[in-house]
């Protein structure tokens, strides 16, 4: 079967053709895809590459890194919301502070020192707290007096 | 980010090779230091391979997983392979064999292995300083239980129940190595830990091209390998520390060594595929159906000798099974829920309107041209030439994955609708299949070919002898893929902060800026590594006289305590001898706010 085997042979260097077009045509596009996250990511701040950005909590990089810093490894902190609805709503805010701040472990906000306060003003929190950072955009992150 | 974490992580994979080497030994032995040099990549996968499935029962006996336990059970590795080959009668090896040379290469060949390694080269400057925060998998379920095995040595239930971006019950592979590489690094540095996903990349390209290194030509393998690196979804998540790449290349590897077991019958490639297919289990849900799916190609391009293959095969498949059962039995005794579907085995047929589109959602990401470039296209050709070839058993095999892969990845999205929320689910899915014809593709071609020559001596690729002929001279455009890097650094490339010097480390170096004349600057009383330090500190700056003292981020995870604003270096000096004197060590460095 002679014309069969031309024809696999045929078929054998077609693929292999095809194959050195895409990876030698693309390998261009693959360094300088490699080079585009080279770059960023060299340009990258220590918490650009620390935290990641999260929709439900807009700006809350700077806060999330003073908590880090002021709070001990061992410390158990608070999560409380301006208003009660917000909770339900944006119940993701816990994990992600949980997974952030971790090994710090979340506790009932009475028995916990320091606080993180989701959609809050520095007044919603009260006199019992000294606001140690603010986003600006609603997230509080304050110690107990 | 540091040199320190990179040689860490360097001698980490040296000593993974070492594990995987003991392995190999054990099971195969080697006459020639040449043979086991070929073999390099896939004693590697059987290092981690190992290392994993030993780590995740130690982790499921209560035995915390610290530096000394992996570094224990490494070796202990290591000598049990060695024992076991001494048994076998395995004698030291040679060097390399008599009259043995570097192998040559020809031109064509040369050219593609340079472009793999520029390839590389580009993965290492993008992969050194990559960060976590658009790596969903890596923040929320990776890396916090790899932190937590690195500072505890334990993952105990009810942190596993409060990670609850996956099913508690979820397979701990991933997390045993990243933490085993915060051990080698130091710390638990997510920075350079991507770098560990280099090696792993590595590891796999080198197994595959040692394998099939005396079986394909390397004008078929290379081209191959390289279309399928440069596919935008491999580009995309070789980046990335998830799961799903290393599951894939564990899988695609067993997938290779099983196919060479049924055609040579050689016990250590069988022993080979049950190890990596053991770990891909623990890797990743997947892992199993992704293992049943390797196996049954097995039994299928086995049928014709099913009296002698098929007995080891199911003990293959059980031992497989077994090894990753541990983990599984653990967590269902600590009453976790497990990672089954989210309908329910039986529960999904109440939903079967769903299976036509999940196949076809299947089908249709297979054959997406944006995702893979035409791999699996490629692959599909390949497999009908081998069968028309007559090479039927390994065009079985592979048609029988595909068939395989697809049918269960309808199964896996008809059971967890969930999954079709985004598209990402389907992308990793379908990469495994993916990744898998990408290494029998061109063992399907060189197959192919073979079959359709008349002698041996036709079975050389066609074309200029000069393009084709083995050479060693076809190295030196290898060395020239080598050098590009530090090519590029000499011409001043600006790419990863490389001009013209040795690549930065981004450490804290980085943000202290040395002051410059006529320009503003700040007076540094110190760097604290918390708030806490950093007041205490600034109380020493206030009564030392500086009383505009203040604390704050420094940008690079230290708290900073300096007096800024300074108009000049001159008008600094005062506050540095206020500082000195109440025995401070000030500094001053550029205000960048100036």
């Amino acid at each position: 079967m002679p014309a069969v085997r031309i024809a696999i042979r045929i078929g054998v260097v077609a693929c292999v053709a095809a194959a050195c077009l895409l990876g030698a045509g693309r390998l261009d596009d693959a360094v300088a895809v490699f080079d585009f996250h080279a770059d960023v990511n060299h340009s990258a701040t220590f918490t650009e590459r620390r935290y990641p950005e999260i929709d439900s909590l807009p700006g809350a990089v700077p806060v999330m890194e003073d908590a880090r810093l002021w709070m001990p490894e061992n410390a158990t902190y608070g999560v409380v919301f301006g208003q009660r609805f917000l909770e339900r709503r944006f119940g993701n805010v816990r994990y992600f502070l949980f997974l952030l701040m971790w090994p710090r472990s979340q506790a009932q906000l009475e028995r916990a020192p320091w606080v993180f306060c989701y959609e809050c003003t520095r007044s919603t929190l009260g006199d019992r707290y000294e606001v140690l950072s603010d986003s600006g955009q609603g997230l509080l992150f304050a110690r107990r007096s | 980010m540091t040199t320190r974490a990179i040689l860490g992580l360097v001698i980490f994979n040296v000593f993974v090779l070492a594990v995987g080497a003991g392995a190999l030994w054990g099971t195969r032995g080697w006459r020639w230091w040449t043979d086991f040099v070929r073999l390099a990549g896939l004693a590697y996968l059987l290092g981690l391979s190992a290392l994993m499935i030993l780590t995740t029962f130690e982790l499921v006996v209560g035995i915390p997983i610290g530096f000394l336990t992996i570094l224990l059970t490494g070796a202990g590795l290591i000598v049990l392979g060695v024992i076991v080959g001494r048994r076998r009668g395995f004698t030291a090896p040679g060097l390399r064999p008599p009259g043995w040379r570097v192998p040559g290469m020809s031109l064509f060949s040369a050219l593609f292995v340079a472009g793999i390694v520029v390839y590389f080269e580009g993965l290492f400057r993008a992969q050194r300083l990559a960060g976590v925060g658009r790596e969903w998998d890596s923040w929320a379920n990776w890396l916090p239980k790899a932190r937590e095995l690195y500072v505890t040595g334990r993952l105990e239930p009810e942190f596993l129940l409060l990670v609850t971006s996956q099913s508690p019950g979820y397979p701990p592979g991933p997390a045993t190595i990243q933490a085993a590489a915060f051990h080698a690094m130091g710390s638990a540095d997510t920075v350079t830990l991507h770098l560990q996903y280099w090696f792993l990349a590595i590891g796999f390209v080198l197994a595959v091209v040692g394998l099939l290194a005396k079986k394909v030509h390397g004008a078929i393998l290379f081209p191959l390998l390289l279309a399928f690196l440069v596919a935008p979804t491999v580009l995309d998540w070789i980046v990335t520390v998830y799961a799903d790449l290393p599951l894939a290349y564990l899988v695609a590897v067993a997938a290779l060594v099983l196919i060479l077991w049924v055609e040579e019958g050689k016990a250590w490639q069988l022993a080979a595929a049950t190890v990596l297919l053991s770990a891909g289990m623990l890797t990743k849900r997947e892992g199993i159906a992704f293992g049943a799916c390797v196996l049954l190609a097995g039994f299928v391009a086995s049928f014709a000798d099913r009296r002698r293959l098929w007995r080891p095969l199911v003990a293959a498949g059980l031992i497989a099974f077994a090894l990753a059962l541990p983990w599984r039995i653990w967590f269902t005794a600590h009453g976790l829920p497990g990672d089954g579907p989210e309908l329910g085995y039986v529960g999904a047929f109440s939903h079967l309107d769903v299976v036509w589109p999940a196949l076809k959602l299947n089908v249709d990401t297979l054959l997406d041209a944006d995702l893979w470039r035409y791999v699996p296209v490629l692959a599909a050709a390949a497999i009908v030439l081998a069968g028309l070839a007559g090479v039927w058993r390994l065009s079985l095999y592979a048609g029988v994955f595909v068939l395989a892969a697809v049918g269960t990845g309808t199964w896996v999205f008809w059971t967890n609708p969930v999954a079709f929320n985004d598209e990402w689910p389907i992308h990793r899915y379908t990469g495994i299949t993916v990744l898998v014809l990408a290494v029998l593709a061109p063992l399907l071609l060189a197959r192919a070919w073979s079959a359709a020559q008349d002698s041996r001596a036709a079975a050389e690729p066609p074309g200029s002898d000069l393009l084709f002929r083995r050479s060693r001279v076809a190295w030196l455009v290898v060395l020239v893929g080598v050098g590009s890097h530090f090519g590029a650094m000499l011409v001043g490339y600006s790419g990863s902060g490389l001009p013209g010097g040795l690549p930065s480390s981004q450490g804290v170096s980085s943000c202290v800026a040395a002051p410059v004349a006529d320009a503003r600057v700040r007076v540094v009383v110190g760097y604290a590594d918390s708030y806490p330090e950093a007041m205490a500190l600034r109380e020493q700056a206030h009564a030392a006289g500086l009383v505009d003292a203040q604390a704050s981020q420094d940008g690079c995870g230290r708290v900073r305590v300096f007096v800024d604003d300074l108009p000049s270096l001159a008008t600094s000096q005062a506050l540095v001898a206020a500082a000195q004197a109440a025995g401070l060590r000030p500094t001053v460095e550029r205000d960048p706010d100036d």
